[in-house]
């Protein structure tokens, strides 16, 4: 299984040995290659680790179930990525809804304060925080420019992708980039200056 | 002032892959030859610069391999149960769905079996279709009183009016005269006060009768006794 998980390099060796009938191993490598960013899109929507592995965890499932169908018209990272933000989209509809409810209690709230520790936790968790501080920065953006941001300089994205993931047009993602990376750097440099 | 090669616009867009080093190369030259001319830009740059070089320490893949460590387990987890059809006794909603469909089951029963008390109640022949449908005699004692008025060359009315006595009624025939005397004593749940010299077809009420007796609940007998009670005698 290591052996093929090495050799299976590009997004259409996998898509080729899933159509083989190679499926655990072809779903083994798809998974493990994609965990990261769909992990990540799920995040920056929901907030908050638990509800993002759940939903990164559908987002394969499904997927799994239609890469038989997969017409290559666009990257695998599209793909997920469209199904992945429409996936944390429903799940914040539905928490939406929830929260109408007054006599439902959201137990996610504490979580979610544990997976952005207040920053003036001891320093032993410094790295942790910053970490942490650069994600919560990147959830207070705007949507568009949350996502070029993340898709940009965390996946190293080309913006012709972006704008086929967003709909969005190159020149408009450019100009949300640039004030994404400001807004970052003016929050993060009055966090590295405390 | 020198013309710039790139207009404002221009750098904005360009600045942030200018920070991270994403510019081609002559792209990267001619953006540090226009810089000159704005001068707000070029201290963004330094800013944005000095910020993400110390973000840029941290191994974010490191932080997201930590998070999504358990993911591809259990998404093979997952896989497995859906393929397994087993395994759909174990799921959650199964035991709300078939407790969903049990409730809905004994509900439609408990609804056609009032329907059907009610048809049976409907279609219950009357006491007096069964006695005149009857081939023998049920009361003895009542076609000797018949045959008494037929040897009597009493009419039916003249019967009546003999009978009528004892029976009050208006009765066109011995018959309904020995219905309504069998209704009555079903309406009493007397039917230890039947006269000793009574003699019952057993096969025909064992059968028809109060076989359709049985199967009534008790709220429906007791509707029947009450229309039974009306009866005069």
């Amino acid at each position: 299984m290591y052996q093929l998980a090495i050799k299976l390099q590009s997004e259409n060796e996998i898509i080729e040995e899933f159509a083989k009938g190679n499926v655990e191993q072809a779903a083994n490598e798809f998974v493990r290659r994609y965990k990261n960013f769909v992990y990540f899109v799920a995040l920056r929507y929901v907030k908050n680790h638990d509800d993002a592995e759940d939903i990164a965890q559908d987002v394969f499932i499904e997927a799994l179930e239609k890469l038989k169908y997969f017409r290559k018209e666009s990257s695998l990272k599209t793909w997920l990525y469209r199904i992945a933000v429409n996936k944390s989209k429903n799940f914040l509809r539905k928490q939406r809804f929830v929260s109408l409810i007054p006599f439902v209690r959201r137990d996610d709230e504490d979580e979610r304060q544990m997976d952005f520790p207040d920053p003036t936790q001891s320093n032993r968790l410094e790295r942790k925080e910053l970490e942490e501080k650069l994600i919560e920065a990147i959830n207070s953006l705007p949507e568009k420019q949350r996502e070029v941001f993340s898709l940009r300089y965390f996946e190293n994205l080309s913006f012709n992708e972006i704008s086929t993931m967003l709909g969005t047009s190159v020149g408009g993602l450019k100009a949300n980039y640039f004030h994404a990376v400001r807004k970052i750097a003016s929050v993060m440099k009055h966090y590295l200056e405390e | 002032m020198e013309n710039p090669i790139y207009n404002r616009k221009e750098m904005e867009e360009m600045l942030p892959d200018y920070v991270f080093g994403r510019l081609l190369p002559d792209e990267k030259e001619k953006f540090e030859l226009s810089l000159s001319n704005y001068p707000d830009l070029s201290r963004e740059v330094q800013e944005v610069r000095k910020v993400f070089s110390k973000l840029e320490r941290l191994d974010f893949d490191n932080y997201l391999e930590r998070k999504t460590r358990n993911i591809p387990i259990k998404v093979s987890e997952k896989l497995q149960q859906k393929r397994n059809p087993l395994n759909i006794f174990a799921r959650p909603g199964f035991v709300s769905l078939v407790a969903g469909i049990g409730v809905i089951l004994i509900a439609i029963s408990i609804f056609f079996s009032k329907k059907d008390t009610k048809v049976i109640v409907q279609n219950l022949p009357s006491t007096t279709q069964i006695v005149k449908s009857s081939p023998e005699p049920i009361f003895p004692q009542l076609k000797d009183v018949d045959k008494f008025a037929e040897e009597a060359s009493l009419d039916v009315s003249d019967f009546n009016t003999v009978v009528g006595s004892v029976f009050p009624g208006d009765y066109t025939s011995s018959f309904e005269l020995a219905s309504d005397y069998l209704d009555e004593l079903v309406s009493r749940e007397l039917v230890e006060l039947v006269p000793s010299n009574t003699k019952f077809q057993s096969s025909i009420f064992d059968n028809r009768f109060f076989d359709l007796l049985n199967v009534l609940d008790e709220k429906d007998f007791q509707q029947l006794i009450e229309e039974l009670k009306d009866v005069q005698i």
